[in-house]
């Protein structure tokens, strides 16, 4: 389907609890179409989508944009596979990490993934973006703007109300994160973020000079 | 005066000890006075003995000791305390330079509570002396106590429990086998009370709830119903509970159990009936009906119960989303579980374990049949002597103890049921319809008769007669799971699109755009995945079955090729130099394939063996500490039988 062409190659993995709706955003945001069917996710799954990057830097130099290969992890929430889910993490450049503003119990468990990533994911600190989905269903709602906006605020992380019904802040949830990553890696080797920016960058070359490879194993320890 | 209340006390905990294995009707209330007075004439070992543990010059090493802070009993302010934790007794000092310890909290019989405090820098726990004792009213008071991180207030509650005897997983954590033999003193079950009353709790509530069963309860509150009914508290859920928690609650009860609902032993026969299934419908089901019913007693009574459960859940599909397919892919994982954790084996068996549950939810009248409810009642208490004796002191005994005696017990008795199980297995196969009833008898038997090892080897062929039919169809059972990617040999697919072979996609049913992003090999990212996770163990394992596969194939091909180029040497007067030399070619690669095959048999059939014996050393070692154990408290009794006597005659 998608040639081996393409400047960056970048993994977002969606996060949650069980029936938040991370499949259904996922798919909307690939294929723009909503299903309400209510299955549950087996472990793991992907989906992937194309899309080209021009940075808005300070120097306002866009140049040509950059041919963004975009693989989306879909995982499981159910407990049985969280052991199988968190392994997953390290892989993952960014995070969607979806709750269900119809559902205050996934708002409450939002603190206890966050700090399964800070131990799973790559580094310490990695981009997050919440989302809290399901915002069409406003007769339902529960979970306060407000609060949610706070909780992000103490995390410093970006926070949008999506819908995977209508689409409602779907692409602008994911482009948020992934300007958080392609800042981080343009970051010239802040300490930091050395690992992830190198086998970014290492990438690079691999996908241009033909089929995309894993870029597993950032925990590289240098 | 002080000090005399505290030697009753510990006189009291000694006396409770040896009061292991008393009669059902000896009411420790009443009596115990009698004991208390009558303990001041025994011999004079154990009075050297209690007057040690009186003036506790702390030359044992302490378990556990660190600053807390301890809230005051009347104004509730803070004070940070030297705590120390010695054998069974938590000493607090005013410092850790100070030796003059100013209290002592009596461990045995406490029960500690983790407090959950709102206020995120606080981490408060309590400890509660269990027996309240009317004549020492400081001994029943509360004690309040403060760690400064989570991880630190979780080790001292560890500590404390254990030293307090309240051994955490008293119900989570706990074997099957071992909790239904506890709860026996509550009356009949068939299953856990707690999965009585999760079950009892979303009937009444939660039947309607959209995505019950999927959604998990919050994390905090499951913690801690957890550890209520680890405290053995038995708690009921208060309506206002959330019904999703407590569904979270039952999950987690059956992930945390020690071996699955369906034993290890079982899992790959569970699961190569699904495969049974696919290729012939009807012989598939009585696969999976022959390995329900090996199911050990408590086992087979559980699933069940969930089975039937979840049928009257899948009812309402309607409102709460959840049919059976769904229950099943919740649930079935839950139950089903492989003893790897590997990614790629879990990934696709859940698919097979799906397809298995949706199938005992749906026809739960055919795979678990009433009938069979009524032989399947417990058994008469007689055979379980070795239990009886204990339950009629436990709650009152240290907890400890009883525990301990209890693992030690049911690790030899659940070995034995393993033993018996599969020695089961071989009169099973010859379909006596009598040996359903005659297993649920059998079982419960205490000790094994039969070695574990003796019935192994049983299994072993049993094995091989099950999968005799397809055994190179097949990865083989010792694989751990099956592996449809490698049934067709020679054409290389991704995971996804196994995944999505064997099991409705989530994207299935939706009109599929980008349906073969998968196949495209350059870009499948499940296969890097594989890669990046252990999966190329995996298939180096499976690689060997490949290639034989392949083998196996070739040769076929060759063959064809024989027969058919056959017709044409007749005209060439060599045909029967030539038929002889090919046969002999069969005949050789037909037993060099033989050779291959036994070979690897042998392999397999080998390592079982070690498994075995290891397991039968486990078994062993278990029994003759149980046999230990047994001997000295009879010691015990007779001890305290004679001290008894000896008060009587001196009243």
């Amino acid at each position: 389907m998608f040639d081996g062409d393409y400047d960056y190659l970048i993994k977002f993995l969606a996060l949650g609890d069980s029936g938040v709706g991370k499949t259904s955003y996922l798919y909307q945001y690939t294929d723009g179409k909503f299903n309400s069917k209510f299955i549950t996710t087996v472990g793991i799954d992907f989906r992937e989508k194309r899309v080209v990057y021009r940075s808005n830097g300070p120097d306002g130099a866009t140049g040509r944009g950059q041919r963004i290969h975009l693989q989306l992890w879909d995982t499981a929430g159910q407990e049985r596979f969280r052991s199988l889910t968190t392994a997953f993490f390290r892989d993952a450049m960014g995070f969607l990490l979806l709750f269900d503003l119809t559902n205050e119990q996934s708002f409450l468990n939002v603190r206890n993934w966050i700090s399964q990533l800070q131990i799973h994911a790559y580094c310490e600190n990695p981009d997050i973006v919440l989302c809290g989905n399901k915002s069409d269903l406003e007769d339902q709602r529960v979970v306060k703007e407000e609060e949610a906006k706070q909780l992000a605020e103490k995390y410093g992380i970006a926070y949008y109300e999506t819908s995977a019904v209508d689409g409602t802040n779907v692409s602008k949830a994911v482009e948020t994160l992934l300007d958080l990553i392609m800042k981080r890696m343009e970051r010239p080797f802040a300490s930091a973020d050395q690992n992830a920016t190198g086998t970014s960058r290492r990438s690079v070359t691999q996908g241009r000079s033909g089929g995309p490879r894993p870029l597993g194993r950032r925990r590289v320890k240098s | 005066m002080q000090e005399t209340l505290q030697r009753y006390i510990l006189e009291r905990h000694r006396f409770r000890k040896m009061s292991l294995r008393l009669p059902k009707d000896f009411s420790l209330k009443s009596d115990l006075g009698k004991i208390a007075r009558s303990v001041s004439m025994m011999s004079g070992e154990q009075m050297a003995a209690s007057n040690r543990t009186q003036s506790p010059i702390l030359s044992e090493k302490p378990i556990k000791c660190g600053f807390l802070k301890k809230q005051k009993t009347f104004v509730k302010t803070w004070q940070q305390k030297y705590f120390s934790l010695i054998e069974q007794k938590l000493y607090y000092f005013k410092d850790n330079i100070d030796n003059k310890y100013q209290g002592c909290i009596v461990l045995p019989g406490c029960q500690v509570k983790e407090v959950y405090s709102s206020d995120d820098g606080k981490f408060i726990f309590e400890v509660t002396p269990g027996i309240s004792t009317d004549q020492n009213r400081s001994a029943s008071e509360t004690h309040v106590l403060m760690a400064s991180t989570q991880a630190e207030m979780e080790e001292w509650v560890k500590a404390i429990r254990k030293a307090a005897g309240v051994v955490s997983g008293a119900v989570f954590g706990r074997s099957l086998a071992d909790t239904i033999t506890y709860e026996k003193k509550y009356g009949r079950h068939s299953v856990p009370i707690l999965m009585e009353k999760c079950v009892d709790f979303i009937r009444e509530n939660g039947l309607n709830e959209e995505g019950i069963f999927r959604l998990p309860g919050q994390d905090n509150l499951v913690k801690q119903l957890r550890e209520d009914f680890d405290a053995g508290e038995r708690p009921s859920f208060s309506s206002d509970t959330d019904v999703h928690t407590v569904a979270s609650l039952f999950k987690l009860y059956l992930r945390e159990l020690p071996e699955p609902v369906v034993p290890w032993c079982q899992y790959d026969a569970f699961l190569g009936c699904e495969e049974k299934i696919c290729i012939n419908e009807d012989k598939g089901h009585e696969e999976l009906i022959r390995q329900i019913r090996l199911l050990p007693k408590e086992n087979y009574n559980l699933l069940c119960f969930l089975c039937r459960f979840f049928f009257e859940v899948q009812k309402n599909s309607i409102e709460n989303k959840m049919n059976a397919e769904n229950l099943a892919m919740v649930m079935g994982v839950n139950l089903l579980k492989s003893k790897s954790e590997e990614p790629a084996a879990m990934m696709q068996s859940t698919s097979i374990i799906q397809k298995l549950m949706t199938l005992m939810i749906i026809h739960h009248e055919k795979f678990f049949p009433k009938a069979n409810d009524l032989q399947n009642e417990p058994v008469p208490q007689k055979n379980l002597q070795s239990f009886v004796e204990w339950e009629a002191t436990e709650e009152s005994v240290l907890p400890g103890v009883v525990q301990a005696k209890n693992v030690c017990d049911s690790n030899a008795s659940s070995t034995s049921e393993n033993g018996l199980a599969t020695l089961e297995e071989g009169s099973l196969l010859k379909d006596d319809p009598e040996s359903w009833k005659s297993i649920a008898r059998k079982r419960t038997q205490t000790m094994p008769n039969a070695k574990p090892f003796v019935a192994g080897k049983q299994l072993n062929n049993i094995a091989d007669e099950l999968f005799s039919d397809d055994f190179w169809m097949t990865s083989t059972p010792s694989n751990g799971y099956r592996d449809s990617s490698f049934s067709s040999p020679g054409h290389k697919r991704t995971l996804s699109e196994d995944l999505k072979c064997n099991r409705k996609s989530t994207y299935d049913n939706v009109p599929c755009s980008q349906g073969d992003s998968g196949k495209s090999p350059v870009s499948s990212p499940t296969n890097l995945c594989a890669s990046n996770y252990g999966v190329a163990q995996h298939q180096q394992q499976s690689g060997t079955y490949l290639k034989n596969c392949l083998n196996t194939s070739g040769l076929e091909n060759k063959t064809c090729k024989n027969s058919a180029t056959l017709p044409n040497l007749e005209d060439l007067k060599v045909t029967d130099k030539k038929d002889e030399m090919n046969q002999r070619e069969e005949c050789i690669q037909s037993l060099q394939k033989e050779n291959k095959e036994l070979k690897e048999q042998l392999e397999i059939e080998k390592k079982e063996r070690m498994d075995l014996e290891i397991a039968f050393q486990n078994a062993k070692r278990a029994r003759d500490d149980a046999e230990n154990r047994n001997k000295l408290l009879q010691q015990k009794i007779e001890e305290y039988a004679r001290a008894m006597s000896a008060s009587g005659c001196r009243p």
